[in-house]
């Protein structure tokens, strides 16, 4: 038998295993797994596993597996281009699917590719828990992952949540708009707020509204009263930030820092160094 | 119709519209909006739209042809399963569709087929390597292409209809005129004003943004413009105002125009209205819709201004070239007093 008849049968016998209803779930996800390196330049191969994810009836360990080798090989870009769209339509037709690793991959993947339906469910589920597909958090996070697919309306109201994951989530997306300054200024300077959402203000403060941000950031760094870690983190930034050059009150100010706290003596000392360095 | 919603969402109306036009027929004032998206769109779904809409042509020609085959090359790699099945559809679809197919099935519909669509897909046949559906489907398209018996000689195409009231219109343009006091600032931090940024006789002005994620729109536009910065020399202004004055802050206009060749000075900058951006929108005639503050959909455009304000030329849509954008800004210069024809 020539090499390539070789390779031929090989690939056909995975095909066979891959597709086999009757087949136990073990030789069929070890069958995709050996496929995983070779499946792009068979396009047999490729539709078995194609077939297989969207396939409910079969055992979902193998449908993971299935998704797990089509996501691998999509690093394949040129290779894995023909099978894009068949792919694409795959993974919108698990993003509804009763298994909740599935539709959060397939969810994964199209939210960060700017798909419109899978945008489209996630939001439904963030305004609807009743038919979210995957938890708050989760969704906006993926959201997030493209700038033009948010609900901007939506994402303040996520940030006013009870639920500390979510609300931190949609501060982190809210990164992205300018409309949001007032919120992250009020936020980043309110000693009585979670300190993960003040630090994830504070940065988003410093893309979006740098000149808001040098003070806020100077003004939370010198109260002797807030929290050593927010200060410092205010103050780390303050001293990374290539744009804002720090007020002529904070480098004065900065030698009475030496009775802070450690970490914030830290953070003021690298704000002192690159002073120096100007 | 675009404001507030996602690109996503707003991609999908745009693209529902667009297929209509195979169904309602295609009017002239529709036809850029067409091409645009032959021209410029990443988005499958709406390529695949446009290559709908050409169905609806009363005259297949040329353009459209080159059009559709541009848009086959530049799918190649980025095709997706699309439907016109519903506005909102549900997946699994009962009518999936490609990109791909669109814009052959567009191609085939043509009758009489333009001459430059069989050569065309030969081209686009030979850069597709590999053995995939879409190469077969492009064979396959060649061979019916090749079957047709031409029922007369194809000498030329039709030209397209002007368009009937459309905003691209030169009669619209002409009209307008740009509000010189109007506050700016520069890639520099600088602060000036409109009437500033016009110090030149003529001055070529695009739209872009930093966060655009086409770069055959906005990274594509500053770095021609840095190319006809290079071809005209002084005499005329080169400049380039964001939609998206709040992000856009002077260093990054500064990086982004500078990691694409612009060489900055008084008569070449990247500029942000801060404080009137939708004034300065209104006066242009901006095509830009915004989801909040961030830019859902836009299109290509750069105009050609005299330092009154006035609107002496406009490009949209399609991708311009820098050699022929520079060649009609220099005719308007006239070499006896250095200032803009007036019509």
């Amino acid at each position: 038998m020539s090499p390539s008849t070789g390779r031929q049968s090989g690939a056909r016998e995975l095909v066979r295993i891959i597709v086999d209803p009757d087949a136990k779930a073990r030789p069929r996800t070890e069958a995709i797994e050996a496929a995983t390196t070779i499946a792009t330049t068979r396009p047999t191969l490729m539709d078995a596993l194609l077939r297989t994810v969207t396939d409910r009836t079969s055992p979902v360990t193998v449908r993971r597996a299935a998704l797990r080798a089509l996501q691998v090989n999509r690093f394949r870009t040129s290779a894995f281009a023909p099978f894009q769209p068949r792919y694409f339509e795959s993974l919108r037709a698990i993003a509804t699917d009763t298994d909740e690793e599935l539709r959060a991959s397939a969810l994964e993947t199209l939210a960060a590719n700017g798909d419109e339906y899978g945008q489209r469910l996630l939001v439904e589920g963030l305004r609807d828990s009743t038919v979210a597909l995957v938890d708050p958090a989760h969704a906006v996070g993926m959201l997030g992952a493209d700038i033009h697919g948010q609900d901007f309306t939506l994402l303040r109201e996520l940030a006013r949540s009870q639920d500390k994951t979510t609300r931190r989530s949609a501060l982190r997306v809210l990164a992205a708009d300018t409309g949001s300054v007032a919120l992250f200024r009020k936020i980043a300077r309110d000693k009585n707020e979670d300190r993960v959402a003040r630090a994830t203000s504070a940065v988003a403060l410093q893309a979006l509204a740098p000149r808001t941000f040098k003070k806020v950031a100077e003004e939370v760094a010198l109260d002797e009263r807030d929290h050593p870690e927010i200060r410092a983190t205010l103050l780390n930034a303050l001293a990374h930030d290539v744009n804002v050059k720090p007020s002529a009150r904070l480098r004065e100010q900065l030698p009475a820092l030496d009775a802070a706290p450690a970490q914030v003596r830290a953070a003021a000392k690298l704000v002192a160094d690159r002073e120096a360095e100007r | 119709m675009h404001r507030d919603r996602s690109t996503a969402t707003t991609a999908r109306l745009r693209g529902w519209v667009l297929a209509a036009f195979a169904d309602v027929g295609l009017p002239a004032g529709a036809r850029p909006f067409v091409l645009e998206e032959l021209a410029t769109s990443r988005e499958p779904h709406l390529v695949a739209a446009a290559a709908r809409a050409t169905r609806g042509a009363s005259h297949p020609d040329d353009d459209l042809a080159d059009a559709l085959v541009d848009a086959l090359e530049r799918t190649h790699e980025r095709d997706d399963t699309v439907t016109f099945e519903a506005l909102a559809p549900t997946w699994p679809t009962r009518s999936p569709t490609t990109a791909t197919t669109e814009l052959l099935d567009a191609l085939l519909a043509m009758e009489p087929t333009p001459p430059t669509a069989l050569p065309g897909l030969r081209a686009v046949l030979t850069r597709h390597g590999r053995p995939s559906p879409a190469r077969h489907h492009i064979a396959r398209a060649i061979r019916d292409l090749e079957a047709r018996q031409p029922a007369t000689p194809h000498c030329c195409s039709p030209a397209p209809e002007p368009p009937e009231n459309a905003d691209d219109s030169a009669d619209a343009v002409f009209a307008r005129s740009v509000d010189l006091s109007l506050g700016l600032e520069d890639q520099h931090g600088a602060k000036l004003t409109v009437g500033d940024l016009l110090r030149e006789p003529l001055t070529l002005v695009a739209f872009f943004y930093t966060r655009c994620p086409n770069p055959e729109k906005c990274s594509a536009t500053i770095t021609k413009l840095a190319r006809i910065e290079s071809i005209l020399g002084p005499g005329i202004g080169i400049a380039a105002v964001t939609y998206d004055p709040g992000y856009d802050t002077a260093p990054r206009l500064r990086a982004y125009g500078e990691a694409r060749g612009i060489q900055f000075g008084p008569s070449t900058r990247l500029v942000r209205c801060p404080h009137d951006h939708d004034d300065l929108a209104r006066t242009f005639g901006l095509r830009v819709g915004y989801n909040g503050s961030v830019v859902n959909r836009h299109a290509i455009e750069l105009h050609l201004v005299a330092a009154d304000g006035r609107i002496i030329e406009t490009w949209a849509r399609i991708p311009w070239d820098p050699t022929t954008v520079a060649a009609t800004a220099r005719r308007y210069l006239t070499p006896e007093d250095h200032t803009a024809t007036t019509t």
